[in-house]
């Protein structure tokens, strides 16, 4: 299986993006869209947010940004500042959340992110399989593939600041998740 | 040893698999780009300088309790503050601005704006909104000037 290849390096053009954006150009604006919106979603759903919750934080993140497209600094990076904005208003929906559960701690399997039995009918056994592995991955690591999953790939300075962890460590890390998930028993065998 | 290429081909086929499984649904991709319609031009932005919620102190103080949430915006010397009311789908605000003084409130939500006037105290109570993301736009009685908050998720 060869890479794909098909997107821009990630920071081609974002300032321009931006600044468009911030003139109210809906072209340049549906572009950071496009770019941006999977790495969103995911480090939503990495966060193991419901769908319903997820598309409330991805909606809520866009909006912050159409408020602060004339203010951010560095243009630039408005990849690392989505998926900054993201996480916190993930943490915010996990808390608020954690009020309604009696002993005050944050249940993360009551939302959980099965995905639809018909979805992964649908989808091949290799699919389907890989999807299981990653979600029985120890959680640091699901959550971390999770969010590389991305798509468009996201660069390592945004899964940076969308864990708020140094992006010297993500190689390693993502290194020593993929061997685990390679010796996954859902993988074993299907190929 | 793994090398960064077989990395990169297995993360490239999850990508396929997420892409199949759990791919960014079509309603929040256009939400996305039609937020840019919510974009103003001369209006003061109020940060949120609180939230109840990421408060270790009172967490601790209320855990099991139904306290309501309590959210500050800050813009300059202008204070608001709101408590949320309710439970999801049927949310309104209870708000006081700081100082004192009259203003026209609209809540910006997914749904529309909803809006409401404060009394003399600067004290103000909304009509009912959706949960979900939400913007405060506040046009202030003394010199006119418009005030919005950030967004935030309720």
């Amino acid at each position: 299986m060869s890479r794909p290849e098909r997107h821009p390096p990630p920071t081609a053009g974002l300032t321009e993006l931006v600044l468009s954006a911030a003139e109210g150009d809906q072209a340049a604006w549906d572009a950071l869209v496009d770019r941006f919106a999977g790495l969103v979603w995911s480090i939503a759903r990495a966060h193991r947010l419901s769908a319903a919750d997820a598309a409330d934080v991805s909606q809520t993140t866009w909006l912050r940004l159409v408020e602060h497209l004339g203010r951010i600094r560095d243009p630039e990076r408005v990849g690392a500042w989505l998926a900054a904005t993201a996480r916190h208003e993930c943490l915010r929906v996990i808390r608020h959340a954690g009020r309604f559960i009696a002993d005050g701690d944050v249940d993360l399997d009551a939302v959980g992110t099965e995905p639809e039995p018909s979805t992964l009918l649908l989808a091949t056994e290799r699919t389907a399989a890989l999807w299981r592995a990653v979600e029985a991955l120890p959680e640091r690591c699901r959550t971390l593939i999770r969010a590389l999953m991305a798509d468009p790939a996201p660069s390592y300075e945004d899964i940076a600041a969308a864990f708020d962890i140094p992006i010297g460590s993500i190689g390693p890390t993502r290194a020593r998740c993929l061997d685990q998930l390679k010796r996954r028993p859902e993988i074993a065998g299907i190929s | 040893m793994t090398s960064d290429r077989e990395y990169e081909d297995l993360l490239a086929e999850l990508r396929v698999a997420g892409l199949v499984v759990d791919p960014v649904p079509e309603r929040v991709m256009f939400a996305a780009k039609a937020s840019l319609s919510w974009r103003t031009i001369d209006a003061e932005l109020a940060e949120l300088t609180y939230d109840s919620v990421l408060d270790d102190d009172r967490l601790s103080l209320v855990r099991g309790a139904t306290a309501a949430r309590i959210l500050t915006f800050s813009a300059g010397d202008l204070k608001i503050d709101v408590e949320v009311e309710g439970t999801d789908g049927e949310l309104r605000l209870i708000g006081e601005l700081a100082p004192a003084q009259r203003a026209t409130v609209v809540v910006r939500h997914t749904e529309g704006t909803t809006e409401v006037e404060t009394d003399e105290d600067g004290r103000f109570r909304t009509g009912v909104f959706p949960s979900g993301p939400i913007s405060l736009s506040l046009r202030l009685a003394a010199g006119g000037s418009t005030v919005q908050t950030e967004w935030i998720t309720l």
